[in-house]
């Protein structure tokens, strides 16, 4: 570097850091940036969020437009899509017709082709580092945009990994140093990109970079002429190219604010990732000012476009959009006209349900409960089914016999507030050597001394493994050992005593409005996936509970209800179990749709036991086309059971692949119907809902976490490059269990891997968002959205549907942008 | 018994004709059915090399023909790769389902088996090296799955020309030895070399160099290791099938030329400078590694570093155990992946407890009266050999140490008797197995020298010192900055990027779905 160069670089730096701090506008920027990233929870608890969760107070339209101009990322299908539901007959001109009228779009849509032209031929946003790759030798030389994007992802799984290389308490540093700082002492240790990139004056650069963010923010605003109105668009853009990690320091903050919902900072570790990102930026901007005069003045123009443009860009996105969102529309509406229709039938017709139970069985609303009710009510007249959230409102968290680990086992939305810990002595000892022995061995045999020794004196028996799992996969899956569990609150550590008990078995029942009329069995049905070799396998699991099996929520209930001192505790707060009911838990296997028992089968009649069997083998037969099997085959349970037992089986099953829409309404308004597997049901009468509270709790709990799993298949759908995790057969778990990588590096993946969604020749999910179905009055409904701003932005904004159902006369009506329509 | 004597050879050539004819019937089939064809094809070819090698060990099989060589050594080469064929095929049928190219895929993977399979059964120098430069092209066709991704392209364009540069290396060496001996049969040359003789000529000794470094090359040896560890751009099952069998065939030709090797001194000495020194840096770069297939990728660079330090020591047994047993363990550990996290989750609810100094001792004392008492035992009763070179129980009394001084997490601190019997256990299976493959392979009288054993054991305890220092020295600041330097991978494999796009400029393929820029300045759209 020549002295005038050194001379004009620090003189950069000295006039960023003379200025004053953020003006108040940039501030803004900043933080509605940093705001609008959705948290992604790590691989042992994957449950589905919706990547546009933090952006849900803009209209959807917007959003789409935005994230397409800044990211090139899709929220809507491709034309084609559209195009094959057309010439399939699905999408009618009705659909269109109805759908332009309620958009209140006059424009044409007719035309596809159209489409196509105008959206080839959309410009999209330019970071810097796009702009210096658009201009660099690619014969000879690496892309910057992806060695940023590895040098970043390298570092923040380094950094946040427990036992990762670069994690901060490994090496005990300060805790007022910040990520970025951290990277930035990291990056000046590291010639490794200088080298690799060929750029040998990198380094410099590097090393000048200013010490906080702030001074970065500073810099980077003043050297790049970013005014306040494009920041927030730039920055966005910025963290979009690292959405992964982002979404993973936003997971961190959504812990951080359910464990301390008071002290809940703004984050502090957002701010820092977009610095490293924007310092990429600067380094790039000042390494070609000063080492590529030839190129810095043509960079110079471009950049300057690129701001000046932002408003246009948006706007021509937004507008070529449109036609598609009649599309969007119209699909959506093809698929509510025929359900209204069945459900006002049902209403219209349905006898009241008079016959006393003999068998209850509360299921999951789970989408993939309602093929199995359906089988199950059919075996029998007496027996009724239940839907609830599949953690049935217990906040617990879980830790097995002699583990140091404590798994959440509810909602992602909520705290657990009761550890559940297995600890007969002889068992905890017993079960924490054999947690130990493994635990070593597998560190003893990937380690760099002894991993040597392991493989030669050890390594001949993995040739009996890999044949044992060629040929004859077995399920590994262990019913869990709940011997003796106790409960204690998860702050202070005390156990709950029987009144605590009695007040949440008090809970749990009123929010089922299960208080009365029980049946001599009531079965309790939790649900489980045990698929083999799966990175992403607790996806498949029970997302109320976490992303883990159902079954220890189920049996912890089944013994608080079936505690005789506890019962006694719920008949003086005037809930009456009579002494012949008995609560089973069970387990439902989605993958076999198999119905476990988990304690005594003698638990259960022989004939209830029946009809679960009967039950399972019609809800398999339903499903087995759609996993490429035929119905008829005698073998069809071995063959499912085997499915998830096989190693190297990539689609185990379609999890809540294609669901569609959300009904709160009494059993016997559904029950007629088949709604395909794409319904998640809760049960619901607002006639024992006294204040609507039960309304209120489905409405912001349920409500909200199927609505995250229908825009989790709908965006891992939609943009499988930027809102999924590609393609399974590549994937590469990284930091034991924050995430996957698709091969070697690049961006941490979120969201669902391309074989849950595509069987190889078609997409099994159709993205449509969500309809919720709720019969209540008018007047409930309403006034628990106005009350609730989070509802508001869903329903106004376009993120869902919501439509009353008159359980009367069986109208239905839509409530948008604060009024109720007739559907 | 008596054989017609075209019966071996038949039988012989038919394991790789079954695969080359599965592959190419298999191109004109729909996926499912020739991924049914390549079931059976694999099963056939695994039957035949198990009844091959029975044969072998039952001396029924003559050992070497104008083409084939069928020694223990070969037919059990045979059985590995077609075992690991077998497994790989049977997996990507369900694995693989679906992707567009799938059919390519299943062509390919037969392909490869076969060339392998010609490969170790070759007697011929001109037959090996043409079976050699044909698994090196279908592999590539395979690392290649996935063209539109740039950094498969990059590792691919990497790896072609290594591979070519260790072909060429073989092909000098070959050569050489041909004019040297005037033949062309692999079992001729290696026959000249039956124990120590007199000095090497100078064609013989840049031979022997050549060989060397064909292997060291092609076992993605430090510095060109980049490669091996970026190919996990590719579908698992190719993973497996390249860290579980392809990478092996390196080991196998520097085994196979052995009795050469070992009576070259500069030859052994690049191979235990290069390799000794590769393994222990590899193994401690992938402890700083965060995803768990460029950890497995590592750890092959630094067990083929071992391995290959094994036969340079001449402790040949030591190594085709270790090949043998590393690619059974490296495909189990490339096709389960996705167990990384159920693994994970394993140790965070049982963390160690970190070991005070008195513990490191006892364990220490333990292991080496362990490995001590084993030593004294087998000279006093037997001839064994075992104990003539002492690096390797170096190696194991250090990892014994680990193993018992590190056994204790905070819900169990008093785990004790079932890690003391694992140990023994240990120590025993790993001598017996040695022993084993003693009988296996030919035997020969080469004392490893005392300077070579003194290195290798040096480096050893330098990885053990490494190793603690990375898992409880990392609070220290100096540590720390040595811990950057395996963090990034002593920038090797930047420099050989940057010389390699130098030298040989690629165009990778742009990144799928660029963005746009304006029309009017499309020209330079990215």
């Amino acid at each position: 570097m020549t002295a005038h160069e050194k001379a004009s670089i620090e003189q950069a730096t000295e006039t960023s850091l003379a200025l004053d701090g953020l003006t108040p506008a940039q501030e803004r920027a900043l933080e509605r940036a940093c705001a609008s990233v959705a948290p992604s929870w790590p691989l042992d608890r994957l449950i589905a969020v919706s990547p546009f969760w933090a952006m849900r107070d803009e209209r959807f339209q917007e959003v789409a437009a935005r994230l397409s101009a800044l990211a090139y990322t899709h929220c809507l299908m491709p034309p084609s899509h559209y195009l094959d539901r057309w010439q399939r007959g699905l999408i009618t001109e009705a659909h269109l017709t109805l759908a332009a009228e309620q958009l209140d779009y006059q424009g044409g849509y007719r035309n596809l082709l159209e489409v196509v032209k105008t959206l080839s031929r959309l410009p999209h946003w330019h970071n810097i580092s796009d702009l210096v790759d658009a201009r660099r030798d690619r014969q000879h030389k690496m892309a910057w945009r992806d060695e940023i994007t590895h040098q970043i992802s390298q570092f923040c799984a380094a950094y946040f990994q427990e036992d990762g290389p670069l994690n901060p308490e490994r090496l005990s540093i300060e805790p007022s140093q910040s990520l970025y700082q951290h990277w930035l002492t990291v990056t000046h240790m590291d010639r490794g990109i200088a080298i690799l990139m060929d750029e040998p004056g990198l380094d410099r650069y590097l090393r000048n970079l200013p010490q906080t963010e702030d001074g970065l923010f500073r810099a980077a605003i003043e050297e790049l002429g970013i005014e306040a109105s494009r920041l927030g668009d730039y920055a966005q853009a910025l963290l979009l190219d690292i959405n992964g990690w982002a979404a993973w320091v936003a997971y961190q903050d959504w812990q951080e604010a359910l464990a301390n919902p008071d002290t809940a900072t703004g984050s502090a570790s957002m701010r820092s990732l977009l610095a490293i990102r924007l310092a990429w930026e600067l380094v790039l901007w000042r390494y070609t000012a000063n080492e590529r005069p030839d190129q810095a003045e043509r960079l110079r123009t471009l950049w300057q476009r690129e701001l000046e443009e932002v408003p246009e860009l948006l706007e021509r996105h937004r507008r070529a959009q449109q036609p598609l969102w009649v599309w969007q529309t119209a699909a959506e509406l093809a698929y509510q006209q025929p359900l209204q229709q069945a459900l006002s039938d049902s209403v219209r017709t349905s006898p009241p349900a008079t016959t006393e139970p003999a068998l209850q069985a509360v299921f999951c609303i789970d989408v993939r409960s309602e093929p199995l009710r359906r089988a199950l009510e059919q075996q029998s007249g007496a027996i009724q089914t239940l839907g609830f959230a599949g953690f049935f409102g217990l906040p617990l968290s879980y830790c097995p016999a002699g583990a140091s680990l404590a798994q959440p086992h509810l909602p992602g939305l909520l705290a657990p507030q009761i550890t559940l810990k297995d600890e007969s002595l002889q068992g905890a000892r017993r079960s924490a050597q054999k947690l130990n022995w493994r635990a070593r061995l597998q560190e003893w045999s990937q380690t760099a001394t002894t991993t040597f020794t392991a493989v030669e004196a050890g390594g001949l028996l993995y040739a009996g493994k890999l044949l044992r799992r060629s040929l004859a996969p077995k399920a590994t899956h262990a019913p869990q050992t709940v011997e003796s569990l106790t409960w204690q609150w998860r702050e202070t550590g005390k156990p709950l005593s029987i009144a605590d008990k009695a007040e949440i078995a008090h809970t749990v029942l009123s929010a089922m409005g299960l208080t009365e009329r029980f049946a001599p069995r009531i079965l309790l049905v939790g649900h489980g996936s045990h698929s083999s070799n799966n990175p992403h396998a607790a996806g498949l699991e029970c997302g109320a509970c976490g992303g883990q099996s159902g079954e220890v929520s189920v049996r912890a209930l089944a013994q608080l209800l079936n505690d005789p001192a506890i019962r006694s505790a719920l008949a003086e707060a005037g809930i009456e179990i009579p002494a012949q009911s008995r609560f089973v838990p069970a387990l439902h296997h989605t993958i076999t749709d198999r119905i476990e028992l988990l304690e005594d089968r003698e638990g259960l009649p022989q004939t209830q036991q029946q009809w679960l069997e009967q039950a399972s083998n019609q809800a398999r037969r339903a499903r087995a086309v759609s996993q490429g099997l035929a119905p008829d085959d005698a073998t069809l349970s071995d063959r499912l059971e085997r499915r998830g037992a096989d190693w190297s089986q990539t689609r185990p099953e379609w999890g809540l692949a294609n669901n569609a829409s959300f009904i709160v309404a009494p059993r016997s308004v559904t029950a007629p119907l088949d709604l395909e597997g794409r319904s998640f049901l809760h049960d619901y009468d607002w006639r024992t809902d006294r204040d609507f509270q039960r309304l209120e709790l489905i409405m912001t709990a349920p409500m909200v976490v199927t609505h995250w799993i229908n825009m989790q298949y709908n965006s891992s759908t939609l943009d499988n490059r930027k809102f999924g995790s590609g393609n399974k057969v590549l994937h590469n778990v990284v930091g034991g269990h924050i995430g996957v990588f698709e091969g070697n590096g690049g961006d941490l993946r979120i969201g669902l891997p391309l074989q849950s969604l595509h069987n190889g020749e078609r997409w099994m999910h159709e993205p449509l968002r969500l309809s919720v179905y709720l019969a209540a009055p008018q007047e409930a409904i309403e006034s628990v959205i106005q009350r609730h701003d989070t509802l508001r932005s869903l329903v106004n904004n376009g993120w869902l549907y919501i439509f009353q159902l008159n359980d009367q006369d069986g109208d239905i009506h839509r409530y948008a942008q604060d009024r109720w329509t007739a559907a | 018994m008596s054989w017609s004597p075209l019966l071996p050879t038949l039988l012989l050539s038919l394991v790789p004709a079954t695969l080359a004819l599965g592959a190419l019937i298999g191109a004109r089939q729909n996926p499912a059915r020739a991924w049914h064809i390549a079931r059976n094809t694999t099963l056939t070819a695994l039957l035949l090399s198990a009844a091959l090698l029975v044969f072998g060990l039952l001396d029924a099989l003559p050992a070497d023909s104008a083409w084939w060589q069928a020694a223990p050594l070969n037919l059990i080469m045979l059985l590995l790769a077609n075992f690991i064929g077998f497994v790989v095929v049977r997996y990507s049928a369900t694995y693989l389902q679906g992707e567009p190219r799938e059919q390519r895929f299943v062509g390919l993977v037969q392909a490869v088996f076969a060339a392998v399979s010609v490969t170790v059964l070759s007697n011929h120098l001109l037959l090996f090296l043409a079976a050699w430069l044909g698994i090196s092209l279908a592999m590539h066709q395979l690392l290649m799955f996935y063209p539109d991704r740039p950094r498969a392209a990059l590792a691919a364009h990497k790896k072609f020309l290594f591979a070519r540069a260790a072909e060429l290396c073989a092909l000098v060496a070959f050569a050489l030895l041909y004019l040297h001996h005037g033949s062309a049969q692999i079992s001729t040359i290696v026959q000249a070399y039956p124990g120590p003789t007199g000095a090497l000529s100078a064609s013989e000794q840049v031979a022997a160099c050549l060989l060397a470094l064909a292997a060291l090359i092609k076992c993605a040896q430090l510095p060109l290791h980049g490669w091996l560890i970026q190919v996990v751009e590719a579908p698992t099952p190719v993973s497996a099938a390249l860290h579980g069998g392809v990478i092996n065939l390196g080991g196998y030709l520097l085994l196979l030329f052995s009795p050469l090797l070992l009576q070259s001194a500069p030859a052994q000495a690049l191979v235990l400078v290069v390799a000794g020194i590769s393994s222990v840096l590899a193994a401690l770069i992938m402890m700083t590694r965060v995803s768990i297939k460029v950890r497995l990728a590592w750890s092959t660079s630094a067990q083929m570093g071992l391995m290959l330090v094994e036969i340079a020591l001449g402790l040949v047994e030591l190594a085709l155990l270790h090949l043998l047993a590393h690619s059974c363990y490296k495909a189990y550990a490339f096709l389960s992946s996705g167990e990384a996290v159920q693994q994970n989750l394993q140790r965070r609810q049982a963390p160690s407890v970190r070991p005070s100094a008195a513990q490191w001792l006892g364990a220490g004392a333990l292991s080496l009266a362990m490995v001590a008492g084993l030593g004294v035992l087998v000279r006093a009763n037997t001839d064994s050999s075992a104990f003539d070179a002492f690096s390797p129980w170096v190696l194991m009394t250090l990892a014994l140490t680990a193993l018992l001084a590190e056994r204790r997490s905070r819900q169990a601190p008093d785990s004790g008797v079932a890690f003391f019997a694992l140990a023994a256990l240990i120590v025993t299976a790993y001598f017996a197995l040695k022993s084993l493959f003693a009988t296996l392979l030919p035997a020969h009288d080469y004392t490893p020298s005392l300077w070579a054993d003194l290195w290798i054991s040096t480096l050893f305890v330098l990885l053990f010192v490494g190793y603690a220092l990375q898992r409880y020295g990392l609070h220290r600041r100096r540590i720390q900055a040595l811990n950057i330097y395996f963090y990034a991978g002593f920038y090797l494999d930047e420099w050989v990027t940057k010389t390699t796009l130098r030298l040989w400029p690629h165009k990778l393929p742009g990144r799928i779905r660029a963005k746009q820029l304006q029309p009017a300045s499309q020209e330079v759209s990215s």
